[in-house]
Order: structure tokens, then sequence, then C-alpha cells
């Protein structure tokens, strides 16, 4: 009991020893996460304009595109949830998602940091980020997307922890977000790129058809985020075209199945042989 | 107060001082890059700006892209560009039918009868077995014409290359009638030859459907016959003939009647006729669909997928989905 009064004593006397040292920074919060998704919303668009600005068509001409609503993600990412970290000392749950497709793919998570071994002193959460990362799985052939840490937000502190200065949560929050980048999960999208076309070898009387596969490298060439859409483009770049595997041997081939014989070909007596004959003088 | 608490309080204010110095060192650094919040407002007033002139910029350059036409209102939409599923076919079949091969094994061809001259002068037998003939098709790039839901196809089907052997097997059963007699003859010759190259035109199409994961391009190919017609080496079309003409006397007069090698080369010159099996090639499904199941936390999870709709313009093939999650334990 004692080492509890005196671990909240610490924290709080750090916090407030720490506040002390803090600038200009009042309502920095909102201003950090507006400013996030603002430079991530430019720079989307920055690409687009400069890829019609080259004359560029706005999705590449020859690649496979896939657009997905952003309600449709947001459920994708919400399937995952909870989310489940531990960074350090402290704990950190996401159970919320809400996802925004407007020159970025933004994503918001929102949940409750605890600091582990004191559970009475926690705070609610926003996570600001971006999909990233998207590919095509070479192992499942699906696209895959991870959520990028770009912001980490710590508001509603209950507890002790709602004595501490706004900047020193600012501080925690970076530190937290940093050590959180690598574990966020990537997660799946439900679509496939597939990777080959395969033939399965056939023999049907006397036609053999060999196993082969046409190979297909597949590469995520621009994510676009637009209209509450994002469009994920694929470059499918077929390879040569190869051969798996020999077909059945066929069987024996039937004179009526190819049409041969001599029935209409001969007269019942057959008719002399001249050029044997002029062959043989 | 006691000498313990006195030692408590000490250690407290030594700890809360040493976590101070700590964290402030550690987080120092974070801060040392810190914008104040004016400098947020500034960037973000800026940043604000320059959106709004992209925002112009890009609904002045935007131009009508006709491959967004037919589009289907779906939270899913695939999209295949025609140039993309035209090349892709293209290689399809150009690959598949590289890898067809006929092969006629062991076929038997037969012919029996008499040799008359005035009376019966024997029977024959004649057999030809075509050992094997085998042959290879090969096609250029097809033509691929994109309209409604059909594609439309224009390929020459080359029979390129390919070999021949068969035995001619000739059986004599003579009868013995006024001492005019060839007795029992028995000739078996073999004869090697070349597969002739022929072109067939085809015209065939795809027909696209759509399951509600994927497009699917479904052939349809008229009825193929190939005609596989070998010309045998002069070789050894010389050689079979020489060692009938050597035959001389009834038996010479028995094998000019019957012609053997006449036979033989009508029996060639007809040719094999080959029905390709067009019917077993399958549906190919193009690159892209939708998964309809995903992993969640190391768990298969089924989605709702239900189709909603396939467009095949000039320019793109779309497909469009309604795609559904259900959370795990929900």
């Amino acid at each position: 009991m004692k080492a509890q009064v005196a671990a909240r004593v610490l924290a709080l006397a750090a916090g407030v020893l720490l506040s002390g040292c803090a600038g200009d920074h009042t309502g920095s919060r909102e201003l950090h996460e507006q400013a996030v998704v603002l430079r991530r919303e430019v720079e989307g668009l920055r690409a687009v304009v400069q890829r019609l600005e080259r004359g560029e068509p706005m999705l590449p001409l020859n690649d496979v595109s896939v657009a997905i609503d952003d309600t449709l993600v947001r459920d994708l990412i919400g399937a995952q949830l909870p989310i489940d970290i531990d960074v350090s000392r402290y704990h950190l749950t996401l159970t919320e998602v809400t996802v925004q497709f407007r020159g970025s793919p933004v994503v918001r998570l929102r949940g409750r940091l605890q600091v582990r071994d004191q559970p009475s002193l926690s705070a609610v959460v926003t996570l600001v980020g971006a999909l990233d990362r998207i590919a095509v799985d070479d192992a499942s052939s699906m696209l895959s997307a991870h959520v990028s840490a770009d912001h980490l937000e710590i508001n509603e502190a209950a507890g002790l922890a709602q004595y501490l200065s706004v900047e020193l949560l600012d501080d925690i929050g970076r530190l937290i977000r940093l050590e959180i980048a690598d574990q966020l999960p990537t997660f799946q999208i439900p679509i496939t790129v597939r990777q080959r076309i395969d033939f399965a070898a056939v023999t049907d009387g006397p036609v053999r058809i060999a196993g082969s596969r046409l190979p297909l490298e597949v590469a995520v060439s621009q994510v676009t985020a637009a209209r509450g859409r994002l469009w994920i483009s694929v470059r499918v770049t077929p390879g040569a075209f190869v051969k798996l595997a020999d077909a059945p041997a066929a069987g024996d081939a039937s004179a009526s199945e190819t049409g041969i014989s001599f029935a209409l070909d001969h007269s019942p007596t057959p008719s002399p042989n001249p050029a044997r004959r002029e062959r043989r003088r | 107060m006691t000498r313990r608490r006195v030692a408590t309080v000490s250690v407290v204010i030594v700890a809360v001082g040493a976590l101070a110095v700590v964290t402030a060192v550690r987080i120092g650094s974070l801060r040392a890059g810190r914008v104040t919040a004016a400098a947020l407002r500034a960037e973000i007033a800026a940043l604000d700006s320059e959106r709004e002139t992209l925002r112009q910029r890009l609904e002045a350059l935007i131009v009508r892209d006709p491959r967004l036409e037919g589009m289907p209102d779906t939270p899913v939409r695939l999209m295949v560009p025609t140039s993309l599923a035209g090349d892709l076919i293209q290689r399809v079949i150009t690959g598949a039918v590289d890898q067809v091969t006929l092969e006629l094994k062991n076929l038997r061809v037969r012919k029996r009868g008499s040799v008359r001259k005035l009376v019966t002068l024997g029977d024959y037998d004649l057999r030809v077995t075509v050992n094997r003939v085998i042959g290879t098709l090969k096609t250029t790039m097809p033509k691929v014409i994109f309209g409604g839901n059909r594609v439309a196809l224009e390929l020459p089907l080359t029979l390129a290359a390919g070999t021949g052997e068969a035995t001619i097997a000739f059986k004599w059963d003579g009868r013995n009638i006024g001492g005019a007699v060839c007795g029992d003859m028995d000739v078996t010759q073999s004869v090697t030859g070349t597969v002739r190259p022929r072109t067939y035109p085809v015209k065939a199409g795809l027909v696209l459907t759509s399951t509600a994961t994927e497009i699917l391009a479904e052939p349809r190919f008229p009825v193929i016959r190939i005609q596989l017609n070998v010309v045998p080496s002069a070789a050894s079309w010389l050689a079979a003939q020489k060692i009938l003409d050597d035959k001389t006397g009834v038996c010479g007069f028995v094998l000019d009647r019957v012609d053997i090698m006449g036979l033989v080369k009508r029996l060639v010159d007809k040719g094999f006729r080959v029905r390709l099996p067009t019917e077993r090639v399958k549906a190919v499904a193009l690159p892209v669909g939708v998964q309809p199941t995903m992993m969640v936390r190391g768990t298969p999870v089924a989605l709702g997928i239900r189709v909603g709709g396939l467009a095949i313009t000039e320019h793109a093939i779309w497909l469009g989905a309604h795609v559904s999650v259900e959370r795990p334990g929900r």
C-alpha cells in the first residue's frame, strides 16, 4: 500500500516537475492531430496533381485497380480490434476505429492507455495514422496493409494522470507512438491478386495438353485515397509460360476415331500397277 | 516523526529527483524537435491553403477517364483494363496451344483380299500399323476484340511439326494351281516420315461471366478437326518399294496387282483426322478477385459477399461486390 502511494506521488511529482519545463503549447494536442492529417492529405493531393500535370492518368493505364469504400476498410480493421500492445510500463488497448479517405487513407484508432502496475492511472488515447505498406502477400496472394502511427494523443486522463501537464502527456504519447510503430498488426484486405494462372494436364484421346503455368509478377504500383474510396493499383506483369507436367500418355488410337481406313480406297480386284511395271523394266 | 518515516520520505524525495532527471533527459530529446502551438497554427494555415489550391488544380486537370465508365456502385470494385486482359488472353492462348501434342499410337489398318487371274491365285493380308505419329500445335498472337460480355478471338492454329513411323506388313497365301505358283510371302518394312505443316484459321470466343468472387473467361471454341498428314521420307519409301520390286514371276504379278505401295500412299495421303477436345479447356479466372475469407487474429473469418454486377466496356472489365465482415465472437 505504501509502495503504491509512493509510486503515485512519484509519478505526480515528476509530472509536476516536468510541467514546469513546458513552453507555449496551449491546445497543441488538437493542432498536432490536425497538422498530421493535413500533411498526409496535402501530400496525397500533391502526388495526384503532379501525376496529372505530367499527363498521366489518375490510375495507371495497364494496372488492375481495386476500389474499396472507407466503411468497409473501417470494418476490416474493426474486426481486428481490440488491439492490445504492451509498451514499456504501459498497456495500450485500441478498441475503436474510424477511417477517412480524403487525399490520404487516414486511420484513427481510439482506446485506453494504462500504467501496467497502476491500472487507476489511465487515459483515453487516439492514435492517428494512415494505411501504409499496402502490398500483395506472397503466401496468400491477398492484399495486406499496415497502419502507420503518425501521432498518439493522450486525453481524458483519469486518476492522478489528470494532474500531469499536457506537454508531459504529449511526450509520453510520442514515446509510446515510436515504440508501437512496429507492433501494430498487419491486416488483410480480402482481395486476391493471383500470382499465376495454372492449367492442369489433360489427355483426351490422341490429344495431350501438358500442365502449364503463366507466372504473374504482381506489385502494388499506386495507392490513392479520394472521395471516401481507396484506390489500390496493382501492376501485373506476365512472365514466360512454363510447362509444369507432361500430360498422361495417350492410349492406342483407333482407325474409326481418326477416320482412316482402306475401305474407300480400293476396288475389289486391284488393278494392274503400271508404275511398278515401269520401275521393274 | 520516527526514524523510519524520515528514511521513507528521504527515499521518495531522492527517487523523485532521480526520476525527474532521467525522464527530463529522455523527453528533452523529443522536445528539442517539438514545435510550438503558434508554429503548428501557421503550418496548418499554410497546409489548408495549399490543399485548397491543389483541390482546384485537381478539378481543372482531371479528365474523365474512359476506364471509369461502367464502374459499379458497390463498396468493392475490381477493374481490369481491357489492354491487360487482352495481353493475358493472348499469352494464355499462345502458351496453352504450345502445350498441345497430337499423338497417334498403334493405329492399325488392315486390308485383305484375293488376287485372281482366271482363277484365284491366293489371298493377301495387308496390315499397316501406325506405330506413332506425333505432331505439335502452335499459334501466333491471336487477335482479341472486346465487345459486350464476349471477347472475340481470331487465331491461326498451325500443326507445326512432327514425325511418323509405320510398319507395313504384307502376307501372301498362294494357292498351288497349275504350277504357276507364288507360295507364301511375308514382307515387313518400316516407313518413316514427317508431319506436313498445315494452318487452320480459327474463330473462337470467350464469354465473360462472374461469380461473387471472380471474373471468369469461359472459352467457346468451334469443333476443330486437325488433319494429320505424314510425308514419308524418300529413303524409307524407296527401301520399301525396292523390296517389293525385287519380287519377280507370279509373286511379282501378285504384288503388281495388289499395288501395296499405292494403297499405302493413298492411306497416307488421306491422313488422320484428330478432333481437339476444346470442351476440356476450362474457364480461366482473371487475376483479381474477392477472397471469401480473411484471417482475423489468427482465425479464418468468412465474409459475406454479394455480387454487385459485371460490366464490360471497350476499356475496362468491372466487377462490383458487397462485402460484409462479421466480427469473430459477435
